[in-house]
């Protein structure tokens, strides 16, 4: 496919644009209540231990360990879980002419789409099986873990990074008769670690759906693992020459109620007026965006 | 008897453009703005309604947005009316008595959903609502060129 100049230069700087932007601008469109603001895809798990174990094996653990951290990720309700496939496509779509044939005021749909798609990758730095001959005959495993977040479309850029270390306390010291067993028991102590990394450090998005008084409904809530008391910053999203987006503080809300469509009620505890004047006034090319303020 | 009889048509002409005229908003200072594309054919715009009951506000809020697409356009769809408002008036009072009169225009409109509460206007003697309305603009535009009244290129 050969592309123009003018087409190199504007493929070159929407590639800058995607690079220079945080996580945080997110369109203003109503989440569907069962879709996350943001998808992480599972990418690859390199096994960094010295000692690796038969290569069928290796990929054995491997496919345990990435099946037991993906489902931290989806009990977190922070993102949606998908399949890295689709991440090499997403940047041929990019450069490709169905996407420069698009009409530019879908642009900004697309381009927000790849900005909240996130690639989990990790580094398995130890797995080591102890094997048990005396009392009880068996295996413990001890595992370590580095998990990083990086942009999909940007491994280098990477978002957040934390290692995770098994760890059994005497009490839970089972030894298990296979090493997948003993495998699974390491995943298990550190669970909750993980869905508490991935829903305490990643901010969940959304947007007002409306409002009444000094209510409003918030796009997201439970499936999203958003809680009563949870507080959001409104933030005014604009859409600037350039295909760049500016934000601004607007007001703060707080959640006072969860509702069973996975929206939630809200109070406006902060500018409730610019609130309510600003939604009014949203368009397709400033709208407002609801940020979770992450308590760490 | 033909001066009476053209006066009388005169009259019933100035009566329709009258009553065509019926359905305009008043000037509250409002807005209507392009919320989001479902797609090539169908767009959702917000706007305020004015009324004292929220049935007011709504048919307020309707009315505003159709006129914004005929007489005004927003980005990537440009007006469906070329040409002034008052001319259009004056050249096809008897569409628009239909048009507005007989509510044809409400079946250009998919939804109309209200996503705030009925509160009063500072200053005014009225409230206001916020609405996001979807309107098939592929349908409006071709109900105008089936009634060789605009939407099309260089069509008057």
């Amino acid at each position: 496919m050969k592309l123009n100049f003018n087409k190199k230069i504007y493929i070159g700087s929407l590639l800058c644009f995607l690079c220079s932007l945080p996580l945080a601008a997110q369109d203003g469109t109503t989440i569907p209540s069962d879709k996350k603001a943001m998808t992480l895809r599972m990418g690859e798990f390199k096994w960094v231990e010295p000692s690796k174990p038969a290569e069928e094996k290796m990929l054995g653990f491997i496919d345990i360990i990435k099946a037991k951290v993906a489902e931290t990720v989806a009990a977190s309700g922070r993102f949606e879980v998908l399949d890295d496939e689709v991440t090499e496509d997403v940047n041929a779509y990019l450069q490709s002419e169905a996407f420069m044939n698009l009409p530019p005021e879908q642009y900004r749909e697309v381009i927000t789409g790849v900005m909240n798609d996130n690639l989990l990758i990790g580094e398995i730095t130890k797995c080591k099986f102890t094997k048990r001959t005396t009392g009880a005959n068996g295996y413990l495993c001890m595992l370590a873990l580095k998990l990083s977040v990086a942009k999909a479309y940007d491994k280098a850029n990477i978002i957040s990074s934390r290692m995770f270390v098994s760890s059994l306390s005497g009490k839970k010291l089972i030894v298990r008769n296979t090493t997948e067993a003993a495998l699974d028991d390491a995943l298990q102590s550190m669970t909750q670690k993980l869905i508490d990394y991935f829903s305490k450090n990643f901010s969940v998005y959304g947007t007002i759906v409306s409002y009444d008084g000094n209510k409003a409904v918030l796009s997201c809530g439970s499936p999203q693992g958003v809680e009563e008391g949870d507080e959001f910053q409104v933030l005014q999203v604009t859409l600037i020459d350039g295909g760049k987006t500016q934000t601004e503080h607007v007001g703060k809300l707080k959640v006072k109620e969860l509702l069973p469509d996975g929206t939630s009620i809200c109070n406006m505890t902060e500018n409730k007026d610019e609130i309510i004047q600003r939604f009014q006034t949203s368009s397709n090319k400033n709208w407002l965006q609801c940020r979770l303020i992450l308590n760490k | 008897m033909k001066r009476i009889v053209y006066f009388l048509l005169f009259a019933f002409a100035c009566g329709l453009t009258v009553s065509a005229q019926k359905v305009k908003p008043v000037e509250y200072g409002g807005y209507v703005n392009l919320i989001r594309e479902i797609d090539q054919n169908t767009i959702v715009l917000r706007t305020l309604g004015y009324g004292k009951k929220e049935a007011n506000a709504r048919e307020d809020a309707e009315v505003r947005v159709i006129r914004a697409i005929l007489y005004v356009g927003f980005d990537g769809h440009s007006k469906l009316i070329h040409e002034s408002e008052s001319t259009f008036e004056a050249k096809h009072a008897d569409f628009l008595n239909t048009f507005w009169e007989q509510k044809r225009y409400k079946d250009f409109i998919t939804s109309t959903v209200s996503v705030g509460s009925l509160a009063k206007v500072k200053g005014e003697k009225v409230k206001s609502m916020p609405f996001d309305i979807t309107v098939n603009v592929k349908a409006l535009r071709q109900y105008l060129i089936q009634n060789k009244v605009g939407g099309g290129l260089g069509f008057h």
